[in-house]
């Protein structure tokens, strides 16, 4: 063996179910440090905007950024639109209350009627579905058998008529990308938004990623992932509730599953995306970020080697797909002059 | 159908699928892979672009592939896209 190869071996950490827990006093003081820097030094502003949607990582964004500016320099910003659940905005109000930060409220729907969002979404779903309606439901999803087979990730469409019927089918790409790209707007617009408000406040935009949906792509180019600083990217979901408990995040906030609440048929972040509980999904991204052998994997959280070979298979797939929503805009030669 | 005309349906699949690939998807067209090569793996085709061989195989070969039909062993690679619509066809 030689002296790389022991490094390495002696260096890689052993997998258990404890591998995420995290010193959330520490974590926390960390972390401010970073916002207090970024916000200040950095990038020279005054504050910062967090668009808070009742969901557990911009609840824990805007706590941190109260933590580290102080109330009078943060604006909670709730963007609503026609799809969202009404329950996010009762969830983004008890933070916003529970923090004592300036809020401001813009329903984004009109202008997403302006920009055709819902119209343009609709015509595609139309297609698959001619009996389709304003009054219906819908949402997209993935195969939810990622255990049981090796799947592609394959999206479907699933309709609910007023009176509860169901009808799914796979999407053809021209109406997926239709789809996608309608209901990007509403992410989009959102930051359109944030940026206003930034600006005339002369703040920071806080993105408010984990490190599972800035990992596995699991944001909007130029939407949620438009940000000046993103503070908890780089902690597991796992980690994200043990900084809300610890920030004391309104039990009704960690109470909720993670929901996309971006279609109007209820659908859940693993439905739309992950295809496994989150705390399922962060130990074995974990895992294979550090390297850990499937067997091993398997035989820590009860599931078989070839289960567990299939997950980390998503998760390389994942990142292939979209490793281009991180790239910044390409140039045909450098400009030496900026960084 | 005797071994000739086998093999020749075969080429004729393989090369349609490869077509198609090669028309939608520019890198293909840059990339010496195999047959056999896993085309996700090779970042060749991602998940919407493989929605667009669904498409193309369904309308092509007059077929349709039922969701429990989409899982790598029938469409990771050219070589398995020409196993499963060989398999499909033999089932009329």
């Amino acid at each position: 063996m030689t002296e790389a190869t022991h490094k390495i071996k002696s260096n890689k950490k052993p997998f258990h179910s404890d591998v995420l827990k995290i010193d959330a006093t520490e974590e926390t003081k960390k972390i401010t440090a970073a916002i207090q820097e970024n916000v200040y030094d950095v990038l020279n502003k005054q504050g910062a905007v967090v668009a808070t949607s009742g969901g557990i990582d911009s609840s824990v964004t805007v706590a941190l950024a109260t933590r580290a500016l102080g109330k009078e320099r943060v604006l909670a910003l709730c963007l609503p639109e026609r799809d969202s659940r009404a329950e996010s905005k009762s969830l983004a109000d008890l933070v916003i209350e529970n923090l004592g930060v300036e809020s401001i409220t813009e329903n984004i729907g009109p202008v997403l009627d302006a920009f055709g969002c819902y119209q343009r979404r609709d015509e595609a779903v139309k297609r698959v579905f001619p009996e389709y309606t304003s009054d219906y439901k819908l949402k997209i999803t993935l195969p939810q058998n990622l255990l049981e087979t090796g799947r592609i990730n394959v999206y479907s469409l699933t309709i609910e008529s007023p009176d509860g019927e169901q009808k799914s089918k796979r999407l053809p790409p021209r109406e997926l990308l239709q789809i996608i790209a309608a209901t990007n707007h509403k992410q989009r617009t959102r930051k359109q938004f944030e940026y206003y408000h930034a600006d005339r406040l002369n703040y920071v935009v806080l993105g408010t990623p984990n490190r599972l949906e800035y990992d596995q792509g699991f944001f909007v180019k130029g939407g949620d992932g438009l940000a000046d600083f993103k503070p908890i990217a780089h902690l597991y979901k796992t980690q994200v509730y043990a900084l809300a408990e610890y920030l004391e995040i309104p039990e009704e906030v960690l109470a909720q599953k993670p929901t996309t609440d971006t279609y109007s048929l209820s659908q859940t972040q693993e439905e739309f995306y992950f295809s496994l509980p989150y705390h399922e999904m962060d130990l074995v991204l974990w895992a294979h970020n550090h390297n850990i052998n499937a067997s091993e994997v398997a035989k820590k959280m009860g599931y078989t080697t070839e289960q567990i070979e299939r997950v980390y298979a998503d998760i390389e797939q994942k990142r292939r797909t979209t490793a281009y929503l991180h790239q910044h805009a390409l140039l045909t030669e450098p400009v030496l002059e900026i960084a | 159908m005797n071994q000739t005309t086998m093999k020749s349906t075969t080429d004729s699949i393989s090369r349609s699928i490869q077509n198609c690939i090669h028309q939608n998807f520019p890198r293909a067209k840059q990339q010496n892979y195999s047959m056999s090569a896993d085309l996700f793996e090779s970042g060749i085709i991602d998940s919407l672009g493989f929605l667009t061989i669904i498409s193309f195989i369904e309308q092509h070969f007059n077929t349709t592939i039922s969701d429990v039909d989409v899982v790598p062993e029938n469409f990771a690679s050219i070589k398995a896209m020409t196993g499963y619509v060989e398999r499909k066809l033999n089932q009329r």
